[in-house]
């Protein structure tokens, strides 16, 4: 539960933004995709475990 | 939990969404997902003393713990559904919002059934009290 996970996602977000533009204006639409995936399936990643200790806090809590 | 520490975390993260929608806008709801998971922890770290207090109330009033723990595990399933649904609604899928939803009540209706069992009783118990007058 820390504030920065929300900035590296959105870090990450910028990222991934500015390099697909610049390899969909080189031509690379393919490498393109593939970086997109890649930033998709880190931050996703990130949420996951995110989302499991939330979960662990709300079991404990709530006797589930 | 800080009230001010949390609006201020909203906005920001409002913001960033709102920055990131025009060029990605999957990045833009996983930012909202995780601001609302982050959210969540901290009011539920600021709920729990509430917990403890109201256990500590009502085993003063002498209700059964069994009905406390019912309804505060009803409260959980309700806020998971709630950031399980929003988090649905916010990826525009309102259909998948709605099934989340009716898994959570389905879940509370099952909790609650039960305790509906007790108070059945109790009230075939007064009848049959009631007849022997």
């Amino acid at each position: 539960m820390d504030v920065d996970l929300i900035f590296k996602i959105a870090a990450i977000g910028i990222i991934v933004a500015v390099l697909n533009q610049l390899l969909v204006r080189s031509g690379r639409e393919e490498q393109a995709m593939m970086t997109t995936l890649a930033g998709l399936i880190v931050v996703l990643l990130m949420i996951v475990y995110e989302i499991k200790d939330l979960f662990d806090v709300i079991k404990s809590l709530f006797d589930l | 939990m800080d009230l001010f520490a949390v609006i201020g975390l909203a906005m920001v993260a409002a913001v960033i969404c709102l920055l990131l929608r025009q060029y990605r806008p999957e990045y833009a709801l996983l930012v909202s997902l995780g601001c609302g998971i982050v959210l969540f922890g901290w009011i539920l770290s600021g709920l729990s003393p509430a917990f403890a207090a109201l256990s500590s109330l009502m085993e003063k009033a002498a209700v059964s713990g069994k009905y406390v723990q019912a309804m505060i595990k009803t409260l959980g399933i309700c806020y998971v559904t709630q950031l399980a649904a929003d988090a649905c609604r916010d990826a525009g899928q309102t259909a998948i919002a709605g099934k989340v939803e009716l898994a959570g009540r389905v879940c509370i209706v099952l909790l609650s059934l039960p305790l509906f069992e007790d108070l059945v009783e109790l009230a075939f118990s007064l009848i049959q009290g009631g007849g022997g007058l």
